[in-house]
C-alpha cells in the first residue's frame, strides 16, 4: 500500500532530504506534496488526500503550530496524522505540539531510521526495509 | 545571559549536526578564518535571545550542499548551496538553543545570507573535512 505524504517546511533542501529519507525508508510513497508553510499545506489539503504530514515548526506566514490548530478544529483534516519535524527538542515545545494534536516528533538532526521509526509507529508500517 | 560552558555545547551541537545529516566530521578547534566564506545570520527569541551566524567557504559549501542534497557538486546551482547553508544555520541554532536550556522553547528567525558582524560576543572555528566552520553568537534582544 503506498502513502501519500505531505511535507511543510520553509527550506527547499530540507524539504529534498525527507523526500530522500522517504524514497530510500522502504515505505512505499505514492503522491510526495510539498508546502513552504502552513497556508501552503492547507490549500494542497483542500483538494488532495494524504496519508500522513510531516511539518517544521518555524516558518512564515502559517507556522506548524498554527497548522495543526486549524487541523485538529476541522473535522475533515483532524484524522491525518501529523509529524513535527524541528531543531527544537525542549520539553516545552515537543510537550506543546503533543498536546495540539501532533502524533508524532522528530528533533533535527536525525538518522533516517529515526523518521522512518517514527513514520512506521505513526502509520502502523510493519514490514518496511530499509 | 552567562553561558559558562558555552564552548563545550557548541562543540557538541557542530559534531552532532555535521555528521548526522551532513556527513561531514568535526575534526577540532582552528585558529584560522573561513577564506572566501559565505555568511549566514538568523534571530532567535526565548531564553537566551539573541542572533546567530555560520561562515564556510564558497568551496566548502558547495561540497557539504552536494552530500546533503545528494547531487554532484557541479550538477547544483548557487541557490541550492545557499539554501543548505542556511538550513545548516538553523539547525546548529536550533541544536545548540536546545542544550543550553533543554526545557524552555524558543522561535528561530528564516536564516538568511547577511555579512558577519563586527565583534561577535561569542565565536569559534571548527577544521571539519572540507574546511573551517565559523560560528558566531550574540546574545542579547527581545525575550
Amino acid at each position: 500500500m503506498a502513502f501519500n505524504v505531505l511535507i511543510v517546511d520553509d527550506s527547499p533542501a530540507m524539504r529534498g532530504f525527507v523526500r530522500r529519507v522517504l524514497e530510500l525508508s522502504g515505505i512505499e510513497v505514492g503522491t510526495c506534496l510539498n508546502a513552504s508553510n502552513g497556508q501552503e499545506a492547507l490549500d494542497l489539503l483542500r483538494s488532495n488526500w494524504v496519508d500522513v504530514i510531516l511539518t517544521d515548526i518555524n516558518m512564515p506566514l502559517m507556522d506548524g503550530e498554527a497548522l495543526l490548530k486549524i487541523l485538529e478544529a476541522d473535522e475533515s483534516l483532524s484524522t491525518i496524522p501529523v509529524i513535527v519535524i524541528s531543531t527544537d527538542s525542549t520539553q516545552h515545545r515537543v510537550q506543546s505540539m503533543l498536546t495540539l494534536g501532533a502524533k508524532g516528533y522528530v528533533t533535527k538532526p536525525f538518522l533516517p531510521e529515526t523518521l522512518r521509526e517514527e513514520i512506521e509507529k505513526v502509520l502502523g508500517v510493519l514490514n518496511a526495509n530499509f | 545571559m552567562q553561558i559558562s560552558n558555552l564552548d563545550q555545547l557548541v562543540n557538541a551541537s557542530a559534531s552532532e549536526v555535521l555528521e548526522t545529516m551532513f556527513f561531514t566530521g568535526v575534526l577540532g578547534a582552528a585558529t584560522d578564518l573561513p577564506s572566501d566564506p559565505i555568511t549566514t545570520r538568523l534571530d532567535f527569541r526565548g531564553t537566551p535571545a539573541g542572533s546567530f551566524g555560520l561562515s564556510f567557504s564558497h568551496e566548502s559549501s558547495r561540497q557539504i550542499a552536494a552530500g546533503f542534497l545528494a547531487e554532484d557538486e557541479q550538477d547544483i546551482s548557487q541557490v541550492q548551496v545557499n539554501e543548505v547553508i542556511c538550513e545548516l544555520t538553523n539547525m546548529l541554532c536550533g541544536t545548540l538553543l536546545s542544550r543550553i536550556d533543554s526545557e524552555t522553547s524558543f522561535d528561530l528567525s528564516h536564516p538568511e545570507l547577511a555579512p558577519l558582524p563586527d565583534n561577535p560576543e561569542y565565536s569559534r572555528n571548527f577544521e571539519t573535512d572540507i574546511g573551517t566552520l565559523g560560528v558566531w553568537l550574540n546574545l542579547g534582544g527581545t525575550p
